[in-house]
């Protein structure tokens, strides 16, 4: 199954990753619209990394064998008939489980802070946004490395 | 190779994890799942929020409502197993009915420590265990201003919470110095202590409930072992849990505190297995087996039974206490050991605004780490030390927090991101 | 700001800010891109306010915090605090003098010579064909771009059986006639040179390492690398020699005739330490001459020092910058054994060069290309080396003007750099570029993607490799060798007749 992967040689930690995963996931397709300050943000689906001169964007493995699932309290994180790692948003009680066990920290508490938030793998596009966002090709989709 | 068939004793967090354990290997093997309780497959810990009455029975489905027959599971629900027979390889139920088994799971879980409270039978005393136990508890609290909560650890907290959201005056009564010791520090203990006060709540520590008070059979207060006396409506027992070890004995499974199983959850009976909060089972820093009453790792020990049984046994380097907690809005977290031994490095630091994080090194392997109020991307952590990846950098970056993947090692990072 | 040692003073400097970061706040986000991409410190978001704060006066108008601001807020702006007018004492003048007076030092720029002087391709016109030896279409007719860059014998012996006797001098063969001029390792950073390798590479042509060395982990594109050896001998060994396609002998550059190559300190981190084969931030200086070069024997001998190393098996070029006397220059450079000589024109681009010396020294690459080819072809020996002209040219129409002008080929530098992101900021020197290009700075080199970087280079050179064959194709020509030195191609407007004399076109209308 495809997966995001991240190349640190060429991350620049300009963020815009971030900023292309929260326009995707905001019910708006205007950037300026989606993140004006004042409007409730998403949680982005992929955290950057800064350390020295390094950086990298992390986003769900949407794993084989994902922790996360496992663990859940009450069923909300599932695997979908894609193959794809999500929330229920509707089943999750907000217990931060799949935050304690996530090897990556790819699981956030959502901006409401009540329901996880965490990368979708962007249904509905050929590509994941935060992959065509990048401006110095530090994200790739490659086959197969869950 | 002929169809097995699997009988699970319980429906929680092992039993299930056992099913799809057991279907993630074989989809012909014949599985029966065999629970006292009457209730679809349920998520324990929200029986919290039914307490506190945000959320109803039906909301609490630990699996979609077709689950059973989507598993090709046989679910025997509301019956409970009276007996087992590990020769004749089968199970005996209340009602006289006899299922033979080729492999079995006992998933029976933990019930309830009952101290040893005078009065305590009777009306207006509590365990909070199930959703009957919920159902029952928020009865009793119409018409109720005070409870008493005996015990100050996750479930006893928890308890209080919802009792707290009910609109009751809650008091806690623990015998440790502190509270939540199981899972955390003292410092992290006192800020989730403190945070409850702010709330409402009242705590007692150093003490317990040693007597029931009754007025015309009704619960009036209850003494505690200083002398002193609480009036209150009810007292939630939750002093914690013990394995239910009904079955254990009848299907000569050796025993410690729980049901003893090696690291593939066989016991020391033929084709007998044990996984949940009632089997005792390797723990990964100590490799001692121990009980490990906790959700994620009933889960994990399900599926390794399950595969096992099926099959198909797969590595399981051992359990991890684990705990995601939030306490009247105050999120806390904590993996591995709690109180460092000997030999043990401690980092910890509280930024004295209700912050709170500390880390267990054992020369330069993690082994321990808490997080209180900033607790994002806190699972790098328990990946650590479930990895036993070198952590010595923390030395130099604690108490940087979260921990960021960047500061490990590349080769770390090529191994499980790709690429 | 600088402090005077006598008195230990401040000289502070009261000039305005160059640029103005102009922001529409309405449709800024605070999303801080701009603060994590300004390598000048030129953004910051202030916690308190919300909201994201310029410092106009470290702004250096490098557009890159406007190129990636994902809602287009952004507009850097000349600033719009101006002098009274004055044709003589104009800003740029005002700020050099105030600049020398902070520091006492010499001015350094970075890129080539941005002064108003004529350029000369912009007064060349193309022919095409009307009726008569007709346009031909290029993507139905065949197009030769193929070029050869070496030594031609004066004649050829053919034996009975149609073999060939006449001993051939090593030739470079290039696909299109467009090359990668000479950049630096140090100048600009690993991943450009990578990215020039493997974009030459790919076109079948060749990059030029200039003065750094060669890294060795671009020893693998050895076929298409030309090596230079310049006058610091700056990671001259003889594996470095034998890695290279061909070998160059820099004598000049266009933007510095006369002064040697300068890589500040503050870029010389341990990789370029090591392949140049110099101590860890110390400033690479290149002395001005080659000091075993002080007359035109001692080339020949160097020349053919180079080639007896290598076995005659590599052509050997000469690079000069255009000056007054190239022709007699070239001539003597022929001579002298070269097989291929390159003129780098007054436009040519640096990573530090003294200012006066950028903006004074040097001619066009035009009048100097035309007076080379000429006086060769008067000399009976243009035979003897190919000609392979620089100095930013721009385009695919300066480059068939220059081979109908005589050039073989045609080095390209600065339009390269432009491909990749450079805005001609002129701040290479300080080591902070914010395009990833000028930099060693691992932080700002990681800007640049090799691989991405190679797909634009690549994407360059097929783009103007299309527009030639057009253009030759519309003046009837299927083969780049018909229009080298054919001026009659060429027609000129708003020259005087010297200058059409010297450049040997015709002005339009005749």
């Amino acid at each position: 199954m495809p997966t995001i992967v991240p190349n640190e040689e060429y991350c620049i930690g300009c963020r815009l990753c971030e900023i292309a995963c929260m326009v995707e996931h905001s019910g708006c397709s205007d950037v300026f619209k989606a993140l004006r300050p004042g409007r409730p943000r998403p949680c982005p689906g992929t955290v950057v990394e800064v350390e020295g001169d390094r950086a990298l964007s992390i986003s769900c493995r949407h794993c084989d064998h994902p922790p996360c699932v496992l663990a859940c309290l009450t069923g909300a994180m599932h695997r979908s008939p894609e193959g794809r790692v999500v929330v229920d948003r509707k089943r999750c009680a907000g217990c931060w489980t799949c935050v304690l066990v996530c090897p990556f920290g790819a699981v956030a508490k959502g901006p409401d802070r009540k329901v996880a938030s965490k990368c979708d793998f962007c249904p509905g596009r050929d590509r994941p946004a935060c992959v065509e966002a990048c401006p110095n090709r530090a994200l790739r989709v490659v086959e197969g490395t869950a | 190779m002929k169809a097995r068939h699997h009988v699970i004793v319980g429906n929680s967090a092992a039993a299930i994890g056992a099913v799809e354990g057991i279907r993630s290997v074989s989809r012909e093997d014949l599985v029966t799942v065999i629970s006292a309780e009457p209730h679809h497959c349920y998520s324990r810990p929200l029986i919290a929020e039914l307490l506190a009455g945000e959320l109803s029975p039906g909301d609490l489905g630990y699996r979609p409502a077709d689950f059973y027959q989507a598993q090709g599971v046989r679910a025997l629900l509301g019956r409970r197993v009276e007996a087992v027979d590990a020769e004749l390889h089968g199970v005996t139920l209340e009602d006289g009915e006899f299922i033979p088994y080729d492999r079995l799971l006992l998933a029976t879980g933990s019930v309830p420590i009952r101290p040893d409270i005078a009065d305590a039978d009777g009306p207006g005393v509590f365990v909070f265990n199930s959703i009957a136990d919920a159902q029952a508890l928020a009865d009793a609290t119409r018409g109720t201003r005070r409870a008493v909560v005996a015990g100050g650890g996750l479930i006893g907290m928890k308890a209080a919470e919802s009792l707290h959201r009910r609109g009751l005056q809650v008091t806690v009564v623990e015998l440790a110095p502190r509270l939540l010791s199981s899972a955390f520090d003292r410092a992290a203990g006192r800020l989730l202590a403190a945070r409850a006060e702010a709330a409402g709540l009242r705590l007692v520590t150093d003490n317990a409930v040693v007597a029931v008070e009754r007025k015309a059979g009704m619960v009036a207060g209850v003494r505690l072992a200083d002398g002193s006396l609480l009036p209150a409506d009810l007292l939630v027992l939750a002093v914690g849990v013990r394995p239910n070890l009904a079955l254990a004995a009848g299907a000569g499974v050796h025993v410690n505190r729980g049901a003893l199983v090696d690291d593939q959850m066989l016991t020391s009976a033929p084709d007998v297995y044990a996984a949940g909060d009632v089997a005792q089972g390797p723990e990964l820093l100590s490799g001692e087996p121990r009980v490990l009453p906790l959700w994620p790792v009933a889960c994990r020990q399900g599926q390794v039974a399950g595969t096992a049984m099926a099959g198909q046994p797969r590595d399981y380097p051992g359990g991890l206490a684990h705990n995601s907690l939030t306490l009247f809005g105050l999120c806390a977290m904590s993996a591995g050991r709690v109180e460092p031994e000997p030999g043990d490095t401690e980092l910890a630091h509280g930024d004295g605004n209700g912050t709170y994080h500390k880390v267990l090194l054992r020369g330069d392997r993690l082994v321990g780490a808490c997080a209180v109020g900033a607790v994002d991307r806190f699972g790098i952590l328990t990946g650590l030390i479930l990895d036993g990846q070198p952590c010595g950098f923390l030395r130099h970056s604690f108490p940087a927090f979260p921990v960021r993947l960047l500061s490990l090692p590349q080769e770390y990072r090529l191994a499980r991101l790709g690429g | 700001m600088h402090s005077d040692p006598a008195t230990g003073q401040t000289i502070k400097s009261y000039l305005p800010p160059r640029f103005r970061v102009s922001r529409d706040d309405a449709r800024c986000i605070r999303c801080q891109v701009c603060e994590n991409q300004c390598s000048f410190s030129a953004q910051r978001y202030d916690q308190e306010e919300d909201r994201m704060v310029a410092v106009d006066r470290s702004c250096v108008g490098c557009h890159r915090c406007e190129a990636l601001c994902p809602t287009g807020a952004i507009c850097i702006e000349p600033s719009p605090s101006t002098y009274r007018e004055n044709a003589n004492w104009t800003a740029r003048e005002i700020r050099n003098l105030n600049r020398q007076a902070e520091t006492g030092g010499v001015l350094l720029s970075g890129m080539g010579n941005d002064r108003p002087y004529p350029i000369y391709w912009d007064h060349l016109l193309l022919d095409a064909s009307q009726v008569t030896n007709p346009a031909i279409d290029p993507l139905r007719e065949p197009m030769e771009l193929r070029t050869y860059l070496g030594r031609r014998p004066d004649a050829l012996e053919v034996a009975p059986d149609g073999s060939l006797l006449t001993r051939l001098e090593p030739q470079l063969a290039l696909e299109i006639p467009l090359m990668f001029s000479a950049l630096s390792y140090g100048a600009i950073n690993l991943n450009v040179c990578r990215a020039l390798a493997m974009a030459a590479t790919a076109c079948g042509t060749y990059y030029n390492t200039g003065e750094g060395g060669l890294h060795e982990s671009l020893y693998c594109y050895s076929p298409n690398t030309i090596v230079q050896v310049a006058s610091g001998r700056f990671g001259v060994h003889l594996d470095y020699l034998e890695a290279a396609a061909a070998i160059e002998i820099k004598i000049g550059q266009g933007a510095k005739p006369g002064v040697g190559g300068h890589l500040p300190g503050e870029k010389v981190n341990e990789a370029i330490s090591s392949t140049r084969m110099i101590p860890l931030g110390t400033d690479a200086l290149s002395p001005a001459p080659q000091h075993d070069i002080y007359s035109i024997e001692d080339l020949r001998l160097l020349i053919y020092a180079l080639k007896e190393a290598t076995r005659y098996i590599k052509p050997v070029s000469v690079k000069i910058a255009a000056v007054h006397n190239c022709a007699a220059i070239a001539s003597g450079i022929a001579r002298a054994g070269a097989d291929i000589i390159a003129i780098d024109g007054f436009r040519g681009g640096t990573g530090a060069a003294p200012t006066m010396i950028r903006d004074n020294v040097g001619i066009p690459i035009e009048f100097a290309l035309a007076a080379v080819d000429s006086r060769l072809r008067e000399e009976g020996i243009r035979n003897q080396v190919s000609l392979v002209v620089g100095g930013g040219l721009r385009s695919s129409a300066d480059v068939v003007k220059a081979i109908a002008l005589g050039a073989d080929a045609c080095y390209l530098a600065t339009a390269a750099l432009i491909a990749l992101g450079c805005t001609l900021c002129q701040q290479c020197p300080t080591g902070r570029c914010g395009w990833g290009i000028a930099t060693n700075d691992p932080v700002l080199a990681r800007r640049i993607n090799p691989e991405l970087a190679a797909e634009r280079l690549a994407n360059l050179l097929q783009g103007w490799a299309m527009e030639i064959r057009e253009m030759l194709g519309g003046m009837g020509i299927n083969a780049i060798e018909s229009l080298r030195g054919n001026r009659l191609r060429l027609r000129a407007i708003g020259l005087t007749d010297r200058e059409l004399d010297i450049l040997g076109v015709l002005p339009a209308g005749q």
